[in-house]
């Protein structure tokens, strides 16, 4: 299990380069597009909740705001994704 | 009347203080883009073969390199905040410096990219696609002017809010604010990178 403090802003921002990375290489080396675009949404809502909770703190903003943005990232990532897939066919 | 004074405003608690304004405007402007990306997720899907030739023509690899340096900006600026938190207000400037430095960065390869795409005849009036690209591109890079132009202010310190001490607990919350204003333009990039430059990639 990831500890608090290895997950401080350092560490965040370690981690958000890397899979950073790792959706730019989903984009353009993963010829399976379904999984491709998956892992690119996927990644982007893992960047801004990460993103969310070290660097911007969100656990100090109000509950409200705070289920509101979480609710956001997942939402427009979902339904992104699953627009892509009915476009897909 | 009696209510009140059973029960103070004071003794409330945390959970009725008041919503700070930059959480509000991060949610609004959030949703606003979110709205966006729901527009061109829809427009796409009546036109997936041009939406994925047009991405093709952007460069994914500039679309990541603006990630790092958004993501490594934001992480100066959040390093910046805890600094200042602790009462180092003179590291907290010289990091808000670097975070400038490293998000001039951003300025600069997007400046390359217009250039070039414009260059090449590549404008709004292309198709569809490049309506969005520079809508949503363009959007977010006022916003990004506006974010480099508040942490240059926060880089010059608290001596221009007032007394010594005054002026420290006031810099600090626009600071704080200040910072979560560059986080979200960090965070829409995100979204922005994903839709343009991966979903139609190769």
């Amino acid at each position: 299990m990831i500890g608090d403090d290895a997950l401080g802003p350092r560490n965040a921002w370690l981690l958000l380069l890397l899979i950073s990375a790792i959706s730019f290489g989903a984009a353009e080396l993963v010829a399976a597009r379904h999984l491709a675009v998956a892992t690119i949404m996927g990644v982007a809502a893992a960047k801004i909740a990460i993103i969310l909770l070290r660097f911007m703190e969100i656990d100090r903003a109000p509950t409200g705001i705070r289920r509101y943005l979480y609710g956001w990232t997942f939402g427009c990532a979902a339904l992104i994704l699953g627009l892509w897939c009915v476009s897909a066919g | 009347m009696q209510a009140a004074e059973t029960h103070p405003p004071a003794a409330a608690g945390t959970r009725r203080a008041r919503t700070p304004a930059i959480w509000i405007f991060i949610a609004l402007d959030c949703s606003s883009f979110g709205l966006f990306f729901v527009v061109f997720m829809a427009e796409r899907m009546g036109q997936v073969a041009l939406f994925d030739h047009s991405s093709q023509q952007l460069s994914a690899v500039l679309g990541f390199l603006n990630a790092c340096i958004l993501i490594t900006s934001s992480w100066l600026v959040a390093w910046a905040n805890l600094a200042g938190r602790r009462g180092d207000i003179r590291r907290a400037q010289r990091l808000l410096v670097a975070a400038i430095a490293v998000g001039a960065c951003f300025g600069a390869v997007k400046s390359y990219e217009y250039y070039e795409k414009l260059s090449h005849g590549v404008t709004v009036a292309t198709n569809e696609f490049f309506i969005f690209y520079y809508a949503l591109t363009g959007i977010h890079f006022i916003h990004y002017v506006v974010g480099m132009v508040l942490l240059g202010v926060l880089a010059t310190g608290p001596q221009r809010y007032g007394p010594v001490e005054e002026s420290r607990a006031y810099y600090l919350r626009w600071l704080e604010g200040g910072s979560l204003y560059w986080h979200m333009v960090d965070l829409l990039w995100v979204f922005i990178s994903s839709l343009l430059y991966l979903l139609g990639a190769r």
